[in-house]
């Protein structure tokens, strides 16, 4: 029972990081009405960025300075994959965005294959973090609680820019309608690659959040692109407090999951999934976006 | 008018067919065994994009789901022969029916949504059929899949497994092509170009959608029960992901709104995913690219922008003729120009 419990905290903590995923996911489709199916490849690209940044910085620094840098990569990867691919295509049928975002996320893998080979890495972590809690049921690593620092505190700027910043409120006018913002004078496209290229940077920190204590290997990205979609569709697409709670929902079922049905964790939260697409068709906090 | 450009592109048209009848006629007898099975399973891919065509090509709905589909049609009929050793016309019946009784009922619970929603709640239902062939072992055999189906005594040779093959997809061709061309086909035309006014002259969506998408999955079982023939088994990885996109990617190739687009996409696919990985293991960065610039710079597919530039040339053509004529003719300039813009379109 008490091992449960640890299970259930583990869970918290990675729904939690996972949320930095879904989060960027589902603000680019609430504000730019596009979906990104290459947006997890980001997440696990920042990984592999982490991973380089600390084999050059060394072991002092290096994770604190991937920590800081892979996301930005991220970013401007993110922001690069905006202009040149789904510029064109944000007004047309969502299918074009899905077939367009896989491309990319074929592209993306073999970069990745490319540059860093096809065996798994992984980063030392950093000193401070090393070393386990004792609660009830065995120890908890300082790492996921880490996750779930960095995570709460990323969320916390995320809902500061977006409702209480001009800024933010300017996305959110652009995701009620981009005409009548853009009538005001508000520059939209670049308005339109700040919130890629910041939902990219979200995806980013994620990801090298995450290399702390998983490894970063090829093929990551596809079933990350399946828990993504399960996360924000439950949670409801455009809502990031849907995307929250999405993902502490994954992270709690899938951690269950793992206890009771190890290799069909994962089927559990498509069950979830598909009852939730049919009882609530736009998830629990989702909105009909026209 | 009684524009004969129209006769003779069906008089074309025969004669085209006719001598890919008997090019796949005689084909064994030129090439060698190893082309013949190529061949095969480009018959039976191309039959599984057709299927899965029906979909987004005539009705306008993005499926995800039919890798699992797929996989029931070629387990349906692996296990019926393997396990409970039921002769093979039943069980090669069985493998489309059950595939489409099950993609009724699938079709029957995501059909209220569309789009992305359809898209991927298909994608869960696939899914979830690969994560239960995984986990059944008793009937199934898990990841190690079934192996062992005997072929039926008139299949003694790949040879014989083509004919019996190349036949079959033909006839299940030209039965799409009969459905796309009957008034249930221009019906789900109309879904697929403005399903709101669909619904506003009277039809009902959704009826309609559900029954595009069983035809669909019927289609795809009876190609997953070919690929069990030709497999001689039924492994777990066909109802996996893959097979998910792999349709999709056929169809992009080919072209989503010419009849014969997913039949080109095939043939073009399996060569690519036959012959690059000769060369470079990095196939999916060159799938991509060729994925985004298909839909990028050529949304119609090969065979799509190919007639598209065709019937360009023709207009270009025929209007530079009928524009030679009217300066030719004094009388009436502008109605002789009317005229021939819409003999050309007709």
């Amino acid at each position: 029972m008490d091992y449960l419990l640890l299970q259930i905290m583990a869970g918290i903590a990675k729904g939690m990081n996972i949320f930095l995923l879904s989060a960027g996911f589902t603000i680019i489709y609430g504000v730019l009405r596009v979906v990104n199916l290459a947006h997890p490849s980001l997440y696990l690209m920042s990984g592999y960025f982490a991973f380089s940044i600390t084999q050059v910085l060394g072991s002092k620094i290096g994770y604190w300075g991937a920590l800081v840098l892979a996301p930005i990569f991220s970013a401007i990867i993110g922001m690069i994959v905006e202009r040149v691919v789904f510029r064109t295509v944000y007004d047309k049928h969502h299918y074009m965005q899905l077939i367009l975002g896989w491309g990319v996320m074929l592209i993306l893998g073999d970069i990745m294959k490319l540059t860093w080979g096809v065996s798994p890495k992984s980063i030392p972590v950093p000193a401070i973090l090393t070393g386990t809690i004792e609660v009830p049921g065995g120890s908890f690593p300082y790492t996921l609680i880490f996750a779930v620092m960095i995570s709460a505190l990323v969320g916390l700027g995320v809902y500061l820019l977006m409702y209480r910043s001009r800024l933010g409120t300017l996305i959110r006018a652009l995701s009620y309608d981009e005409e009548a913002t853009q009538a005001l004078g508000v520059r939209v496209n670049l308005l339109w690659i700040f919130v890629f290229g910041f939902c990219s940077w979200l995806a980013g920190v994620g990801g090298t959040v995450a290399s702390l204590f998983t490894s970063i290997r090829l093929g990551a990205d596809q079933e990350l692109v399946l828990i993504c979609f399960i996360v924000v569709i439950v949670g409801g697409l455009g809502s990031t407090i849907g995307a929250l709670v999405g993902s502490l929902i994954f992270g709690v079922v899938f951690s269950i999951g793992i206890l009771v049905l190890p290799r069909y964790a994962l089927v559990f939260m498509y069950v979830i999934m598909v009852i939730m697409l049919i009882i609530r068709p736009y998830g629990l906090f989702g909105k009909k976006i026209g | 008018m009684n524009s004969p450009a129209f006769n003779n592109q069906n008089r074309w048209m025969i004669i085209f067919l006719a001598v890919i009848a008997v090019v796949l006629a005689v084909l064994p007898l030129l090439v060698k065994t190893s082309i013949i099975r190529l061949v095969t399973e480009v018959a039976i891919l191309a039959l599984f994009a057709m299927a899965w065509n029906l979909t987004l090509g005539a009705t306008g709905i993005f499926s995800f789901g039919h890798g699992g589909l797929f996989g029931i049609g070629m387990y349906t009929l692996a296990i019926m022969m393997v396990k409970f050793s039921i002769p093979f016309p039943i069980a090669f019946v069985c493998a489309p029916v059950f595939t489409g009784l099950a993609s009724f009922i699938i079709g029957l619970v995501c059909i209220r949504l569309t789009g992305l929603y359809f898209a991927i709640l298909t994608l869960a239902f696939s899914q979830l059929i690969w994560s239960f062939i995984w986990k059944a072992r008793d009937l199934t055999g898990g990841d190690d899949g079934i192996s062992g189906t005997t072929l039926p005594s008139f299949i003694n040779s790949p040879t014989d497994l083509y004919y019996f093959v190349i036949l079959v997809v033909a006839v299940a061709i030209f039965m799409i092509w009969y459905l796309l061309r009957s008034p249930l086909g221009f019906t789900l035309n109309t879904l697929r170009e403005n399903p709101i006014r669909a619904e506003a002259i009277g039809l009902n969506v959704a009826k309609y959608r559900i029954l595009a998408f069983t035809l669909s999955g019927l289609f795809a079982g009876l190609a997953g029960g070919l690929l069990a023939m030709y497999m001689r088994g039924a492994y777990v990885e066909f109802a996996s992901v893959a097979y998910c996109f792999d349709p999709v990617f056929i169809c992009i190739i080919g072209g989503i709104w010419v009849f014969a687009g997913p039949i080109v996409g095939a043939f073009i696919w399996l060569a690519l995913d036959h012959y690059i990985p000769m060369i470079t293991e990095y196939w999916p960065l060159i799938a991509g690219i060729i994925l985004i610039s298909l839909v990028l710079f050529m949304p119609m597919g090969v065979l799509g922008s190919t007639l598209g530039w065709w019937r360009h040339q023709k207009l270009k053509k025929s209007e530079a003729l009928s524009r030679l004529s009217a300066s030719l003719s004094p009388a009436s300039l502008s109605s002789t120009q009317q005229s021939g813009k819409e003999e050309s379109i007709g």
